[in-house]
Parts: C-alpha cells; structure tokens; sequence
C-alpha cells in the first residue's frame, strides 16, 4: 500500500481538504520520501522522529503560503531541545509518542529498544511523521 | 535576569526555590495560563530541565501560550495504547493547508 492510501486510509487522522490537493499528494508523494531519505536505515529514536516531524513541517511550510503552515513548523522547532518540547506540551515522551496521531504501542515498545529503522517505521504508520500537520478525526475521538 | 526568580535565602531542605515575581504573575495571567498544568509544572521546577537547562520564564509562557492557542495540546488526544497525561482544553486546533499553493 503506498503512503497517500495509507494517509486517506488511516481513521486517525481526516485529511479534510489536503485529501484532494494534488500538491499534497505531491509533497507525500515526492517531497517527504526525499527529506526521509537520509534517515531511511537510521535506527529510529524518539529524539529522531520528532525531528523528522519538524523537517516535514518545515518542508510544508516552505512550499505554502498558508500561515498556519509556518506556525506549525516553527512549534515544532522545539525538538532541538526534548524537554522543552515536552515541558511545552505538558507530556512525557510516552504520551507525546502515543497520542492519537502518533505511534502505536507496540511501535514505541519497538523504537525504544532501538528494532526499528525510521524507513521501517515510516512505512508500517506515515500519520505518525505528519504530526500536528494531520487533523485528529473527530468522529473516532473520544 | 534568571536570578531574579530564585530565592536568595533557599528554604530548608531546597535550593533554589522558584519565586513568582509580580512581573511573572501578571504575564501568566495576561497570557491566560493562571491554571496552565503545563506553566505549573515548570514552576515547580523552577524552569530548569531535568538535564540542567535553564529558560526563560517569560519565553516559555509565550510558547506555551501559542501551542494552546493552536488548539493542538489542547485537544484531548484518544489513546491508542497507552495514557497521555491531562491536556488543557482549547480552542480550534490548527492544521496543515494547502488551500493557497
């Protein structure tokens, strides 16, 4: 299964109207594999992925004119830094990692003993990299 | 600048100890985060990261102010596995587009 199906698939998240902009599925398409390649065979870390999701924020943002677009990716670029991060959003690397759009449990349990590569991870659940740049579907929030 | 938050006469047992000066108080309460859990837990640490790190009060609230304006920590987030400590509620969350591309 590619990685747009994945995305339109995924009952987290509601793609709303990037689910028909053909220059979103280009960005998922092309943009993200590029900005993923030179982590594809890197062990994946917590520290790596928030990162990872920075860059493709920051990678939206570059191409949009929309505001909201930097805003997030400037939140984002919080990840430098793990604990500000974490401090800012009032949670813990477990919550962060498992909250709706995030990593399943067994994902996490996996990227903390180090088995997953990020190319592996971004395969089995691409949401999880989009963060905050995904809508959480309301209608499986509860 | 930091020092001016901290005791200069630590309390028993503590170094240290946060102290919300008036100027903080009154930037807390006008960026809305009087109850922030967030901004309350920072303060019990006196705005140092567990590895030492240090920031500024002042930076921190108006980061924070922004993420919960976004709505996006506020949000209550459904687990999938495991548990996620209580978010404050707010507004709208804010969401990648790509309406003017």
């Amino acid at each position: 299964m590619n990685t747009w199906r994945q995305l339109l698939d995924d009952k987290r998240v509601w793609l709303g109207p990037l689910g028909k902009s053909r220059g979103f599925k280009y960005f998922v398409d092309v943009t993200v594999p590029e900005i993923l390649e030179e982590y594809s065979e890197v062990v994946a870390t917590f520290e790596l992925w928030i990162e990872i999701q920075y860059k493709i924020a920051t990678a939206l943002a570059d191409i949009s004119t929309e505001p909201t677009n930097e805003k997030i990716a400037r939140r984002l670029s919080d990840y430098k830094d793990k604990y500000l991060f974490l401090a800012l959003r009032n949670t813990t690397e477990e919550g962060y990692a498992l909250q709706m759009r995030g990593l399943f449990y067994d994902e996490y349990a996996e990227m903390k003993a180090g088995e997953f590569t990020v190319g592996e991870l971004y395969r089995q659940n691409p949401v999880a990299f989009f963060g905050p740049i995904l809508r959480k579907n309301e209608r499986t929030a509860h | 600048m930091f020092n001016l938050f901290k005791s200069e006469a630590p309390k028993a047992g503590r170094d240290n100890t946060f102290v919300v000066t008036d100027e903080l108080r009154i930037a807390i309460e006008d960026a809305g985060l009087g109850e922030d859990p967030a901004l309350k837990a920072m303060i019990e640490t006196g705005f140092v990261s567990p590895n030492g790190t240090e920031y500024d009060p002042f930076e921190f609230i108006a980061k924070r102010k922004e993420l919960v304006e976004s709505g996006d920590v506020g949000a209550s987030a459904p687990e999938i596995g495991g548990s996620m400590v209580e978010h404050s509620k707010a507004p709208e969350a804010e969401h990648g587009s790509l309406s003017q591309l």
